[in-house]
């Protein structure tokens, strides 16, 4: 089993309730940090489980039991070039080169906020291109899938089902 | 009245950690040791749960720091976040 980290961005309880975070423990959020910040609910994950989409499907399911609206998985799919040098070993000055085609070939384009000054990429599309050339493990890429079906699974469906644990195991490579 | 203290030493120093950079410590009922709220009480107040018994000492701690060094009124009037 390995332990992943990631955040559950939740809405739909009073952060003020006097049961508001045993209702997390006891839905099975003991290995997660809980906050409210900025008007939204944190649930930050440190989860052992045999693979990353199966530590995000359960994390979902025990997030649901409270009773709260799952919003999105963080790390989110929309990255700036700060963020994409964050995650990885890649300078933002280097990325900025490719993003602007000075550097490399094919990099992806910006996917959101294109028309203002600091555009944003779909960090899946990134991580496709940066594993191609040798810039991030093959785990990384896969996270990255997974996040990004997981976010737009969530953003058209109301709840986390059957269907969305199909999709996101479908996104691990094959065991051998 | 004093508070409790938290039985884990890495918790009690990330809650006195807490209360030196101003948030109020209140205690939870069940699970949750202790309820951490920052100075800015209102809408945009944060607060952050302390369990009793985390799946994991450390990896609780180490987000609980995490979550109040996220606190965005903490820079108030200094260097906008980088995009």
């Amino acid at each position: 089993m390995k332990k992943f980290e990631f955040a559950i961005i939740a809405s739909g309880l009073n952060p003020e309730d006097e049961e508001f975070a045993d209702r997390f423990y006891e839905a099975g959020c003991a290995d997660a940090t809980l906050s409210y910040q900025k008007g939204v609910i944190i649930v930050e994950f440190n989860r052992k489980a045999v693979s990353f989409s199966q530590a995000i499907i359960s994390a979902c399911q025990n997030v649901r039991a409270t009773g709260a609206k799952i919003e999105r998985v963080e790390p989110d799919h929309l990255v700036s070039l700060a963020e994409m040098s964050d995650r990885s070993p890649v300078t933002k000055q280097a990325l900025s080169l490719y993003s602007e085609g000075k550097r490399g070939d094919g990099f992806p384009n910006p996917s959101a906020c294109v028309t203002t000054r600091h555009p944003l990429w779909d960090w899946s599309e990134v991580a496709e291109w940066l594993y191609k050339h040798d810039k991030l493990a093959l785990d990384d890429l896969v996270q990255a899938r997974i996040v990004k079906e997981a976010n737009v699974y969530l953003e058209c469906n109301e709840v986390a089902d059957d269907n969305f644990t199909r999709k996101l195991e479908a996104l691990e490579p094959a065991l051998a | 009245m004093a508070r409790d203290r938290h039985p884990k030493k890495e918790l009690e120093a990330v809650v006195e950690y807490a209360e030196e950079q101003g948030w109020e410590v209140s205690a939870g009922k069940r699970h949750a040791k202790f309820r951490l709220r920052c100075p800015h009480h209102d809408r945009d107040g944060c607060q952050v749960s302390v369990w009793s018994t985390p799946a994991d000492v450390d990896d609780h701690a180490k987000d609980v720091r995490r979550s109040i060094n996220r606190y965005p009124h903490k820079n108030e009037g200094g260097e906008d976040e980088e995009v």
